[in-house]
């Protein structure tokens, strides 16, 4: 008779230490990879691109291994992808749901070039080590042609180096983040951006408070990674010279704290009456929540990221009020419902394998647009070849697709102009649901001003 | 003062989940001599399940305790149908603990298999209201949470102190065969301690949506490493240590965090855990564990 529960307790320490590290290496995994900020030498031309600017790219000189058809000389073209299907950010899941439902539709009405469309989706959690493996699967195992859609900063980041360290000239198109450093064709001509730049939107807060609160004292309240990085700096540029000013500045980790309360109550003691909310998914809602607890009452951005049906669902009536940009339609919003390509998503959505709840969700339509998007840039591009669809992403003009709000004419015009999206809608949280405010605004001149963004 | 305050409101209302957590994660270690790291995905698991009956329209409080039972009988099963094959806690407690990591995984990606990826609102259970003092806003919600958490501690230590069921779960976890040879049914004091610890999982699940107003498949992760901070603060095999080791993580990561610029929220799962080491360090029993007595 030896083991009494202390002593028991005592044998099993080692392991009990052993197996939390490992439970915490498990759950800790969603913290690593915050990879180094730079856009990564990539394979492009230098500042000797031509102002004519239709030429980013030029295989002859900047691909030594330059394959150009891969992927799409066959019966089908064959589109990669990787974004999050199990983990924190397993929402975004649903951009592929949508993705795949506009090739199906695309390929009932014959494909492009008598070619069908084919979508290879990889998870990858979040983890930006994870999408650089999926993004070599996707190339060296699947062969794709070009990737689509690929979901987070940090991750593309790690795409991004690693096409430039293996000197693979592969298009990542319209990737499903805005941070603005994707939007750089001088330095890497083989990414563009597929949402609004996060900088715009900052652009966009900024001057919604020069016209309707000049002298407000904002709060920052952002993810501590580029994220959040993007709307705060651009947001302090667009502030300068001013008389609006930062009173408070918080960050926040998704990863080690599920509710920002303690941040929440720091800025409510700063006195600030407006607060930029950098944030995204299901911290989103929290972060509102909290707010409203708090009893601080400041006008609230919040991201265009953060604005779908269900994470405004979840905050409810913590979202009253708060404000947000648009350049989509929202095709759970009852007044979009007479546009006719939001009529379009919901029938031929419906009949392409989407399920009643997925045409209520924004990630969905998101992902139905990124679909649309490359559907017209094929079709657009003189033939089936990297380097020519590259060139056609970065040269297009007052194109329209998918479900972009009239007016929007998406257009690029190499380095001079990166951005697809310019133009932005106001829009207010008012009985539930998102109201429009004002006209719809180009940004274009006071993003230039930043350089670009 | 007001914003000191404030601060200690704010760790109170992270605290009182990471405690209940804790809570469950001692009455499974008083039981078994075991440590389960399913036991925050266990939570999220019947935490969805609430939220189903919610759904169905059951009112939050009838599926929270719904959910509960749902949770005791999952526990109790996981234990007689997985645990015991294995050998159960005398046999290989380093399988059985892999065992958990497995089901941790398992429990996550089923969830997102059976309710999707989208979170999910639920109210709140002790609603929307907040009571002022000294200027400072603590809700309605936390003030409750703290009551059933009282409550709790002194059910456990009744349980385990004053009744035949808990000398039965006290023996068993001391030596199992002489508790057999005692007359204890083993296998069903195991399976009604695994039960229990679930069933305190689910509320802790419930309490943890209540409070951020939604459910979604991750929401247990982060608070179960807090849950683990508290349950070694305040000493593996006591309830009330795991309660107040919970209280007490909460309130220092927000005061430290708040105050301590150079911590930040960048850093905060840092203060409790450096408490956490230096409390082992003085008292490796904990603060309220037993202590270690080797006979002679």
């Amino acid at each position: 008779m030896r083991s009494a529960p202390h002593q028991r307790a005592h044998r099993r320490a080692p392991w009990l230490v052993a197996s939390l590290a490992v439970v915490l290496a498990v759950v800790a995994g969603a913290c690593g990879g915050r990879s180094e900020s730079g856009g990564g030498s990539g394979e492009g031309g230098s500042s000797t691109t031509a102002p004519e600017a239709t030429q980013v790219v030029d295989p002859a000189a900047d691909c030594p291994n330059y394959a150009g058809t891969t992927g799409a000389d066959g019966a089908t073209i064959k589109i990669g992808n990787t974004l999050p299907q199990s983990g924190t950010f397993k929402v975004f899941e649903k951009v592929k749901v949508g993705i795949n439902a506009y090739f199906q539709f695309a390929n009932a009405g014959g494909g492009v070039q008598g070619k069908q469309l084919e979508l290879i989706s990889l998870d990858d959690a979040y983890l930006p080590e994870r999408s650089r493996a999926n993004a070599e699967t996707l190339t060296q195992t699947d062969g794709v042609f070009a990737l689509l859609g690929n979901v987070g900063t940090e991750n593309n980041k790690q795409i991004q180096q690693y096409f430039a360290e293996t000197q693979q000239c592969v298009p990542n198109l319209a990737v499903a983040t805005g941070f603005p450093g994707f939007g750089d064709p001088a330095n890497d001509p083989w990414i563009i951006n597929g949402l609004p730049n996060y900088g715009l939107e900052s652009v966009a807060f900024a001057d919604y408070l020069k016209q309707n609160k000049p002298q407000a004292k904002v709060a920052l309240l952002s993810q501590n990674d580029s994220f959040g990085e993007s709307y705060v700096s651009a947001f302090k540029q667009a502030i300068a010279g001013t008389e609006i000013t930062v009173v408070g500045e918080q960050t926040f980790d998704p990863r080690s704290e599920s509710n920002p309360q303690g941040q929440v109550t720091s800025l409510a003691s700063s006195g600030a009456d407006a607060l930029l909310l950098g944030v995204t998914s299901v911290p989103c809602p929290t972060a509102l929540r909290s707010i409203k607890d708090s009893g601080w009452n400041p006008l609230i951005y919040v991201t265009l990221t953060c604005s779908s049906k269900i994470l405004m669902d979840v905050a409810g009536d913590a979202a009253e009020g708060t404000i947000s940009t648009r350049a989509t339609y929202d095709p759970s919003d009852p007044d979009s419902a007479a546009q006719p390509s939001v009529q379009e998503f919901k029938t031929e959505g419906a009949k392409y394998g989407l399920a009643p709840e997925d045409l209520d969700d924004l990630n969905v339509a998101a992902g139905w647009n990124l679909g649309a998007y490359l559907v017209q840039l094929l079709k657009a591009s003189p033939q089936l070849d990297r380097a020519a669809v590259m060139n056609t992403a970065y040269s297009q003009t007052g194109v329209t697709f998918g479900m972009n709000l009239d007016g929007i004419d998406w257009t690029t015009n190499g380095a001079e102009d990166p951005f697809g999206y310019e133009q932005l809608q106001f829009v207010t949280r008012t009985g539930g649901k998102w109201v429009p405010q004002g006209e719809l605004t180009n940004y274009s001149a006071q993003l230039s001003e930043q350089g670009g963004g | 003062m007001q914003l000191f305050i404030q601060r200690v409101f704010d760790g109170l209302q992270a605290g009182v989940v990471y405690a209940i957590l804790a809570l469950a994660i001692v009455v499974i270690f008083r039981a078994s001599g075991l440590l389960n790291f399913a036991q925050g995905e266990l939570a999220m698991f019947t935490t969805f399940i609430a939220w189903t009956f919610l759904d169905a329209g059951v009112p939050w409080w009838a599926a929270t305790i719904l959910s509960a039972v749902v949770g005791f009988v999952i526990g109790a099963v996981l234990y007689r149908l997985l645990i015991v094959r294995l050998g159960g806690p005398a046999g290989n407690p380093l399988a059985i603990v892999i065992v958990t990591i497995g089901l941790f995984l398992i429990l996550n990606d089923g969830a997102g298999i059976i309710w999707g990826a989208n979170p999910a609102k639920v109210p709140r259970l002790f609603g929307d209201g907040r009571v002022e003092i000294l200027g400072a806003g603590i809700s309605v919600q936390v003030l409750g949470l703290l009551g059933v958490l009282a409550l709790l501690v002194i059910g456990f230590g009744l349980l385990f102190q004053r009744t035949k069921l808990g000398l039965a779960l006290r023996a068993v976890t001391s030596n199992q065969e002489s508790a057999g040879l005692a007359g204890v049914k083993v296998m069903t004091t195991l399976m009604i301690g695994w039960g229990l610890a679930s069933a305190i999982g689910a509320l802790a699940g419930t309490f943890t949506a209540s409070q951020n107003a939604s459910v979604d498949t991750n929401m247990m992760q982060i608070a179960l490493i807090y849950a683990f901070a508290a349950a070694t603060l305040g000493g593996f095999d006591s309830p009330l240590g795991a309660v107040v080791g919970g209280l007490i993580i909460g309130l220092v990561s927000e005061l430290v965090v708040g105050y301590v610029d150079v911590i930040g929220p960048d850093l905060r799962l840092l203060p409790g855990f450096v408490l956490v080491l230096v409390v082992l360090l003085v008292r490796p029993q904990g603060l309220f564990g037993s202590a270690q007595v080797a006979r002679a």
